[in-house]
């Protein structure tokens, strides 16, 4: 439940952060956050107790209860790479935004395309 | 129309502090009814998950159980994902591309390459480990943690070190770069990402020639045993992403390098016809 | 032919995604031809899947062999095949326009051979996403479709430099948020069941006693999802997305971009949770915010000078009747949404071609750069107040047809959200006629020198669409056309079809 709550609370954080921050780059930021929350959210999702990390070692047949559940992790390698490659992107637009118009802070940005 | 208007700060903090904590809190309260942590009774381990981890490694060949989904159970989303990560070099190369005739702004950053001789002995010795070890881990996938997305950005990785101490990129366009570069141009950086997606798409396709579905690595016709058949065809496609991703890695670090220092990215000379 | 469409149709557009940049890298050749053939080869795909699916019943699909929950299934009902088809159908249109390059509209960076084969492989790689949206029986596999959609319309929207890098980063943020809030909701779904295969999930989801926990992941998956539709109070990202896209990528974007968002939440609002408490509530709801969403489009579509910014507005509150039908989940209603899709699909992909054209050519966006158009290209004209009658909904253009089942299936819902859902769809089309007529008059019956501000030295009397514009233009309007006076076939060809779907999902149920 910690785990969960833990994720919840950078969940918020991010999203409040992508709401008030003025900043486009630290608006960028905390969408990261927002993103590793639901991250940790479901890995937290595979743990089991007691079990051990999804790799076949040596030994006869593996028993579900003695490994993670490989799904969420093989999911979140997914999302992972959504997160980076959503980053890079916006990574480029703001390198844009800021030769276009010279500023990242969301209201003067406003203002010059007023 | 649509746009926060400058006075509208202060009501944005207020509704923020209303409706932030009640988020939070209705998070956490759907979370409370969620099995417990670590719960080995949960749905999540009991109801599809147990194939994966049982007969991955029969079915598949492949000892690491990530790998068996990403690869193989699930590799339409890894086909998915690659396309993701395209799309990502895709974009900063149309949003950084040259604005056309505009005169090259002041530099904002990573003018020079920060050429010293510790630093250039350093990489001199650390990439080419950096860049073995990332074919190993791309190699490695199937028995240990890794495959082609690690590796990829290992490769990528070791080629940006190269950049940062070397200086970037040519950009492809048949004009000499200012510093000789190391590692593939913009344009092939390009072409490798291009490559691995068609790569991965291929194997999918040549499946269903074979009469299987699309993806369905089994009907390859690489041998008698279907399990080890797969883990061949795993392979191919965790190479195929491999290059998608160093090619996008690549990709990426040079147009946000070359925008920050320029006014865009030179995209080509103009030898095809004008539309 | 059959086992192999469903491949095809997933898979074409991502191999033409990677093949047209790759051409373009090597030979610095225009690609034009190359992608209008893809993007012919898709259509042709999903027309097959479409034909294939009404004479022989829905294909499922296991991708790579793996059947559901274990692996990732595709399915193409009637209603799925609707969609892709509308969407591969619109790319071939887009395609064509991708000709008039950004270097024509002004707002542009240079197009070089290479720049051009980007953008192709950006609409390919957005067709791919979309298709992929539509076509998964698989709720990460959404996700992940979503997501390329999302980064290959970022892409494109941003092509045009300057403003619409604001407007494509904007636009990245609520799509991220979006996509974030959903995977979130998928995550509850997944804790709950195990599983993430649609009818898996629909099937063990009557089972599950967490009431709460459920309700929070209706909610996260249906906020999610309806940022990205434009349902009205989260429509913020879409007005300065539409105007500030080029104009070949927002004929396209405009089209069908935020209907597919909608499409998910009737597979899934509609269906896969359909069962659940929280379920129907957050439908009520969409209702509810569907009325609001028509009429606060419709006002402010009013209010606009723009002729982009109009149209805009104007889909907010198209995409609000679509999710009225959703929300009503009742067949007719399902029906009109359905059809509300494609007549507002084909026509304002007919507007934004046209609208888009002028401004770029005009260089202004103002409702007399208009003026004079009549006289010198009344074909084309004649095509957009085709397309503009079908918005306000005049007989027989499909819009009155879409109008017919929506208002039809309010009234059969009654109520207060039935009556409230009734009157909003007649006020829409009273301001609908408002501000279309405003920009008919002046192409029609004024000529640029009329204007009061006009300088007519300056400029020549009237534009003319260049031809990868006027092309789907008219192709659209006789489209939109011939979709009105054939409506009574596509009735009967979804409507069952989406019938025995339900009852399958029922059925399966323990």
């Amino acid at each position: 439940m910690t785990t969960y709550a833990f994720a919840a609370a950078l969940f918020t954080l991010g999203i409040a952060g992508m709401a008030l921050l003025p900043n486009l780059l630290r608006k960028l930021l905390a969408m990261n956050v927002m993103q590793v929350a639901v991250i940790v959210f479901f890995v937290s999702l595979a743990f089991k107790d007691g079990a051990t990390v999804p790799i076949l070692g040596q030994g006869g047949a593996p028993q579900a209860a003695e490994f993670m559940n490989p799904l969420p992790h093989t999911l979140m390698l997914t999302a992972i790479v959504v997160s980076v490659s959503t980053t890079g992107l916006a990574l480029g637009l703001l390198v844009r935004i800021r030769s276009r118009f010279e500023t990242l802070n969301e209201r003067r940005l406003l203002d010059k395309l007023r | 129309m649509g746009a926060p208007r400058h006075g509208g700060t202060r009501v944005r903090w207020l509704l923020g502090a209303a409706a932030f904590p009640a988020l939070f809190l209705g998070l956490v309260l759907g979370m409370a009814e969620l099995p417990e942590f670590g719960d080995p009774g949960s749905p999540a381990s009991t109801h599809v998950s147990p194939r994966f981890i049982e007969d991955a490694a029969a079915e598949t060949g492949a000892a690491n159980m990530v790998t068996a989904v990403l690869a193989d159970y699930r590799g339409y989303d890894t086909l998915g994902e690659t396309a993701v990560i395209f799309a990502a070099g895709l974009g900063c190369l149309v949003i950084l591309a040259a604005a056309g005739g505009r005169p090259n702004r002041p530099a904002a950053g990573m003018s020079h390459p920060f050429g010293s001789v510790i630093l250039d002995a350093a990489t001199r010795i650390l990439v080419p480990v950096v860049l073995l070890f990332a074919v190993y881990v791309l190699i490695h996938g199937h028995i240990s943690p890794g495959g082609g997305f690690q590796g990829g950005v290992l490769f990528g990785s070791g080629l940006i070190m190269m950049r940062l101490v070397w200086g970037p990129a040519h950009a492809g366009d048949g004009q000499q770069p200012e510093v000789p570069a190391f590692g593939p141009s913009l344009r092939g950086s390009l072409i490798l990402a291009c490559a691995g997606i068609l790569g991965y798409a291929g194997i999918g396709l040549a499946a269903m020639a074979f009469g299987g579905e699309f993806l369905n690595y089994g009907t390859l016709p690489l041998g008698s045993d279907p399990a080890h058949v797969r883990e061949l065809a795993t392979l191919g496609i965790e190479a195929a992403v491999f290059l998608t991703v160093a090619g996008t890695v690549g990709v990426l670090f040079d147009t946000i390098s070359i925008g920050m220092r320029e006014s865009g990215v030179p995209l080509g000379s103009e030898r095809g016809p004008r539309e | 032919m059959r086992e192999l469409l469903p491949g095809l149709l997933v898979a074409l557009p991502l191999v033409g995604a990677a093949l047209v940049p790759l051409v373009a890298a090597l030979f610095r050749r225009t690609t034009r031809v190359a992608a209008l053939t893809l993007h012919a080869a898709i259509f042709a795909a999903a027309l097959g899947l479409f034909w294939s699916a009404a004479a022989a019943g829905p294909i499922r699909y296991a991708v790579g062999g793996w059947p559901g929950p274990w692996g990732i299934e595709l399915w193409f009902d009637g209603l799925s095949t609707l969609i892709a088809l509308l969407v591969a159908g619109m790319a071939c249109f887009a395609s064509f326009a991708q000709t008039f390059g950004p270097d024509r509209d002004r707002t542009a960076p240079a197009s070089t051979p290479l720049r051009e084969g980007l953008l192709r492989g950006a609409l390919l790689l957005l067709v791919g996403g979309l298709l992929g949206i539509v076509a998964t029986r698989d709720v990460f596999n959404l996700f992940v479709f979503l997501e390329i959609s999302s980064l290959a319309a970022y892409t494109l929207v941003a092509s045009g430099g300057g403003r619409s890098t604001v407007a494509a980063f904007r636009y990245l943020l609520a799509g991220t948020a979006a996509g974030s809030l959903y995977l979130f909701g998928v995550g509850f779904l997944y804790a709950l069941t195990g599983t993430l295969n649609m009818d898996d999930l629909a099937a063990r989801l009557p089972s599950v006693e967490a009431d709460a926990a459920l309700t929070v992941a209706v909610v996260l998956i249906a906020v999610g999802l309806s940022i990205k539709a434009a349902l009205f109070p989260l429509h913020g990202w879409l007005p300065d997305t539409y105007v500030y896209t080029p104009t070949p990528a927002a004929g396209f974007i405009a089209a069908v971009m935020a209907k597919v968002s909608a499409y998910a939440l009737l597979r899934l609002l509609g269906e896969v949770l359909a069962g659940t408490t929280a379920g129907a509530v957050v439908l009520e709801i969409m209702i509810w915010l569907g009325v609001a969403g028509v009429v606060a489009g419709g006002v402010l579509a009013v209010a606009q000078r723009a002729v982009t910014r109009m149209l805009a507005w104007s889909s907010i509150s198209a995409m609000g009747m679509i999710l009225i039908g959703v929300g009503m989940g009742s067949a007719l209603a399902i029906t009109g949404a359905l059809f509300h899709m494609a007549a507002h699909a084909l026509a304002k992909g007919c507007l934004f071609f046209g609208a888009g054209g002028i401004r770029a050519l005009e260089d202004g966006d103002g409702v007399d750069r208009w003026a004079g158009l009549g006289s010198r290209a009344p074909w084309t004209l004649a095509a957009l107040t085709v397309a503009a009658l079908s918005m306000i909904g005049i007989p027989p253009t499909a819009g009155f047809f879409s109008k017919y089942y929506l208002l039809s299936a309010s009234i059969a819902a009654g109520g207060p959200a039935g009556i409230a859902a009734f009157a909003a769809i007649i006020l829409s089309s009273l301001l609908a006629t408002v501000y279309f007529l405003r920009v008919l008059e002046a192409a029609w019956f004024r000529t640029p020198g009329d204007a009061p501000e006009a300088d007519s030295e300056r400029r020549p009397p009237g534009p003319v669409l260049p031809r990868p514009l006027a092309v789907p233009v008219v192709g659209l309007a006789v489209l939109v056309l011939l979709t009105g006076i054939f409506a009574r076939p596509f009735e009967r060809h979804v409507l069952p079809d989406w019938e025995s779907g339900t009852a399958r999902i029922s059925a399966e149920a323990p």
